[in-house]
């Protein structure tokens, strides 16, 4: 596997679980009084393992470079998905 | 910045907390305190990275190695040299014909997997000539290569590490440095997620100190430092960049060892002077975003404009760092001239909450 194909994977598995855990946030939904009509399975410790699980992965299959680069994009590409405002309250916050 | 790095962490108690809590709309203070909490949480391990890193760069030539010198090798400063660096050969002085340069470079790339990034020849024209290969990290790999070959014969001799004589783990992770403060390890990638890295430390720096000015602003004695801080914050680089033009404008005439320095000298002053001239902070700071987006989008056309390599030969000879640069600084120089603009990606609280006058009021962490 290249680094390239392995840093895209590595990312894409931790941002989904950090959407996970975005979703579930509970100071999240209590800040932003968000009552989705939907509700997923509240396991935040699974969602960090997944979250680092390339952390792990990564080093031991020698992918070092695919490591780093990981390492960086998921720590600026959260902060970019959790500086966001739920979409419902950005909306009504707009308005006002 | 190790300093900030840990005062971070000590200050804010709630970092797991509100790693996923978008800044909230109840104040304008608040929102501007979320948003550098949030900023800060999320790029607190690669601020550790790069201040330690950093901090090794800094202070391993000025204090670590004379330690070293001190401790290990009883004050024997030739003796240090010869155990890190190794001991310079003998030279015989005896001439001899050198072979193909572009034969060593072909076997080096060969054999390491990537064009060199540079060579160097000691005792050139002797029969002890040797050739230096370096090639930067690539692949999976986080170190570089640096291969010795024989001038004479064109035969390859060893690797040499970058610390010491033969391989070790404190070479090892002595190697790791570089790339870890650089990020020049996996080509455009890892650079374009370094400058990403690295912006965003440079937000929660400059938003952190506006935050602990802007709570006390009311107060006479922060009120210079409020004002301060976006002519330090936008002056540096404007200044950076004013040494970048001064640098390109003199490079076809050779006179780049003056107009550097006077390039940066004349960006700081312009700054230094709208700073005293523009009384209102908003306006000046939009200003300096003008100045500063202007500049940055300037560079790439004024190195093609006096004589630059273009990109399809950078390409060509996989010179990518110099098309990265190009290409971050036109995005980040358009980027800014919209902030100047009026462009905000994130909203924010509409109303401007009146600031606190004393410690008493300013707005408790939670």
């Amino acid at each position: 596997m290249s680094p390239l194909v392995a840093f895209v994977v590595a990312t894409a598995t931790s941002m989904s679980a950090v959407s996970y855990l975005l979703a579930i946030d509970e100071k999240r939904q209590r800040v932003f009084s968000l009552n989705r009509r939907w509700t997923l399975p509240k396991s935040r410790l699974v969602g960090w393992i997944v979250v680092l699980a390339p952390g792990v992965v990564l080093p031991a299959t020698g992918h070092l470079s695919a490591f780093l680069c990981w390492f960086g994009a998921v720590t600026t590409l959260s902060w970019a998905i959790a500086s966001r405002r739920p979409l419902r309250d950005a909306r009504a916050a707009a308005k006002t | 910045m190790l300093a900030a790095v840990v005062s971070g962490i000590i200050l804010h108690k709630h970092l797991l907390r509100d790693l996923f809590v978008a800044p909230r709309f109840s104040s304008l203070l608040l929102n501007r305190r979320d948003r550098h909490i949030l900023a800060g949480s999320w790029s607190l391990p690669f601020g550790f990275l790069l201040a330690f890193t950093g901090a090794f760069f800094s202070f391993a030539g000025a204090l670590g190695f004379p330690i070293v010198a001190m401790v290990s090798f009883g004050g024997d400063q030739v003796k240090m040299i010869e155990t890190l660096v190794g001991v310079p050969e003998a030279e015989s002085g005896a001439p001899a014909e050198m072979t193909n340069i572009d034969t060593i470079l072909a076997k080096s790339a060969q054999r390491v997997g990537t064009s060199p990034d540079f060579v160097s020849v000691v005792h050139w024209g002797t029969e002890d000539a040797k050739m230096q290969v370096y090639h930067l990290p690539s692949g999976n790999g986080i170190e570089s290569h640096n291969e010795i070959y024989d001038m004479v014969t064109g035969e390859y001799e060893g690797t040499k590490p970058d610390l010491g004589t033969r391989p070790s783990l404190g070479s090892a992770v002595f190697s790791w440095m570089g790339p870890l403060h650089f990020g020049h390890f996996a080509g455009l990638l890892s650079k374009f997620v370094w400058v990403s890295l690295g912006l965003a430390v440079c937000y929660v720096t400059l938003s952190g100190l506006q935050l602990w000015v802007q709570r006390r602003q009311g107060l006479a004695t922060w009120r210079r430092l409020w004002r301060a801080i976006p002519i330090v914050g936008y002056g540096v680089p404007i200044g950076l960049a004013g040494a970048a033009i001064g640098f390109l404008a003199a490079f076809p005439a050779g006179d780049t060892g003056y107009w550097t320095p006077f390039g940066f000298l004349a960006g700081s002053a312009a700054v230094l002077i709208a700073g005293l001239v523009v009384k209102d902070r908003e306006q000046l700071s939009r200003i300096y975003l003008f100045a500063l987006g202007g500049s940055m989008a300037a560079l790439p056309i004024l190195r093609l404009a006096m004589g630059g390599t273009g990109w399809p030969t950078l390409f060509a000879s996989a010179n990518l760092i110099t098309v990265m640069m190009d290409m971050l600084f036109l995005v980040g120089g358009g980027l800014v001239l919209a902030l100047a603009a009026g462009w905000r990606p994130f909203a924010r609280p509409a109303p401007e909450m009146p600031m606190a006058t004393t410690d008493a009021e300013v707005v408790p962490a939670e």
